[in-house]
């Protein structure tokens, strides 16, 4: 991409309970902070890029429609959080090949509304009925349901293998609610104390609930131009430097670690390409060039792992090396500095999106880092999007 | 493979759970019948690649491994280790209310794959310890795979 495509604005209702809110309402407010951000008008929009259709968001048609958007270039992916990365590449994608002059990616989705994630009544619910499994290993005659479940799984072997206490999880769970704390948008401000973490219940052990993502109801946009059009916006561009895609296969899953053969093929020690990522190669850097790093944490260990797959830390040395401080404001590696889904609220990527922008603008206030030039989106799933003011 | 239904070679439990339908089994297609059939007479079988060998724990239309569409089923003992395990302090399906807390483990069997099923015994499953499989009948014919300890 070699900053060649921006974003160029953002918008949000922010992260909360709104379980009487409309999908088009979340929408129609995300869009016109958005627009009203960059200055374009609706009728500049001529591409449309959707996260969660119907029924927890909108569907592209409905959309379009109900939006009064008129797109030439149009998407949607599959209803889960795993695609924040490929939407907004998506988006990249159809502005370098001329589809598109300004392209609007919209996630809008409801939760509040619904029953429980992993619980009959939420939408996809026929999902965890497969061929194989579900989109999370689900596998419901064992008893093995909802997201949780292989999530703990994969972090009860990780910790097996590694030596690896909870003590990890805890410092992932309070740093995001630190930075939280510092976001007047995030949904879980109070403080968390060890001994919080600690007495707070097992959901699915070894995962306290302080270890899951606090579900929400929000709609955000994030809209990308050109840079010739960028630089000609209100607000400081943020460029999208290289990314690569969403990784698949039969050793992926998205909630754990290559290598330890949960819902995996095979079973072997993880060696990660770490440095030799493309998003980094491609852009010629180093992950010690990365000053921040926001990566997708439906669950705490999910960030330990990111770390690792994109070489910030050896396998199974991620747990001692967010100690001290390190991944925390002020630190070596600021991660997730709005809160992340573990605190500002689970928005499957767009709260981390648009901190990345408010970092790259210089307009986090509190939170701000100093002379931020580089951010990172990386992921368990192996995706990513390197990103340059 | 020749398979005795009237010889099971793995034991039997009731599933103890609410409902005791298989509302929650999985997809059984044309694919998969033969695994789920296996279970029914007692036998746990996996499939296995004529092509390179691999057996596996997804049962797809073909091999995870070299995706040859040619393969036969293998009959498994059951045994294996704890390769990893959870317990669940919610319930998120009915079924599965009356059983709260549960365990779940990922099982390493001796034949090969890593696969689901939940925790028969009383004590706390330990990574690494042995396991045996264990059928697992719904009331309505479905059955499963489940796991309790193995005496060495």
């Amino acid at each position: 991409m070699n900053n060649q495509v921006a974003i160029v604005g953002i918008g949000t209702t922010g992260f909360g309970r709104f379980a009487d809110r409309s999908a088009s309402s979340m929408a129609s407010e995300a869009l016109r902070q958005a627009l009203n951000d960059c200055g374009l008008k609706r009728a500049d929009v001529d591409g449309l890029v959707v996260q969660i259709g119907s029924p927890r968001g909108l569907d592209y048609d409905e959309m379009a429609r109900l939006l009064a958007l008129e797109t030439r270039y149009s998407s949607q992916t599959w209803d889960h959080g795993r695609f924040c990365a490929t939407v907004l590449q998506q988006a990249a994608m159809a502005l370098m090949a001329g589809l598109a002059d300004a392209v609007a990616c919209v996630a809008v989705f409801r939760n509040t509304a619904f029953t429980r994630h992993g619980t009959e009544g939420f939408p996809g619910f026929e999902e965890n009925f497969r061929e194989a499994a579900g989109p999370h290993a689900e596998t419901p005659h064992t008893g093995l349901i909802a997201p949780i479940g292989a999530a703990a799984m994969h972090m009860q072997r990780y910790a097996h293998r590694y030596g690896v206490t909870s003590d990890a999880l805890a410092t992932i769970a309070l740093t995001s609610r630190a930075h939280a704390a510092l976001n007047p948008m995030a949904f879980k401000r109070e403080p968390m104390t060890m001994d919080d973490y600690l007495a707070a219940p097992f959901i699915c052990e070894p995962l306290r609930r302080f270890d899951c993502s606090v579900p929400v109801d929000t709609g955000t946009v994030v809209i990308l131009t050109r840079a010739d059009r960028a630089k000609q916006l209100r607000q400081q561009p943020a460029y999208l430097k290289s990314f690569q895609g969403l990784a698949g296969g039969p050793n992926e899953f998205v909630f754990g670690q290559i290598g330890l053969g949960i819902n995996q093929r095979d079973i072997f020690d993880y060696a990660p390409r770490g440095a030799r990522e493309p998003v980094f190669t491609r852009a010629g850097i180093t992950p010690a060039d990365v000053d921040t790093l926001h990566t997708y944490d439906g669950f705490s260990p999910q960030v330990l792992w990111a770390l690792e797959r994109f070489g910030f830390a050896e396998p199974g040395k991620a747990a001692d090396w967010v100690g001290g401080g390190r991944i925390a404001l002020g630190g070596e590696l600021p991660v997730n500095t709005s809160g992340g889904h573990l605190s500002e609220g689970h928005s499957n990527g767009w709260g981390q999106t648009l901190e990345i922008v408010r970092q790259l603008r210089g307009t986090c206030g509190e939170r701000q880092i100093k002379d931020c030039r580089r951010a990172l989106w990386a992921t368990t799933f192996g995706d990513a999007i390197l990103y340059e003011n | 493979m020749k398979i005795d239904p009237t010889q099971p070679a793995l034991a039997r439990v009731e599933f103890p759970g609410g409902r005791g339908s298989s509302r929650v089994r999985p997809l059984i297609t044309p694919d998969t019948k033969p695994h789920y059939d296996g279970l029914r007479n007692g036998h746990l079988l996996l499939p296995e690649c004529e092509a390179c060998g691999h057996v596996g724990a997804s049962v797809g239309a073909c091999c995870q491994r070299c995706g040859s569409d040619k393969r036969r089923w293998r009959e498994s003992s059951g045994a294996g280790v704890v390769h990893s395990w959870v317990r669940y302090h919610r319930a998120y399906l009915p079924e599965f209310e009356a059983l709260v807390p549960y365990a779940v483990i990922a099982a390493r069997l001796d034949d090969g794959p890593v696969m689901f099923g939940r925790w028969l015994s009383e004590r706390e499953p330990t990574i690494e310890s042995p396991v045996q499989g264990v059928i697992e009948h719904w009331a309505d014919d479905f059955c499963g795979l489940a796991f309790g300890e193995r005496r060495k």
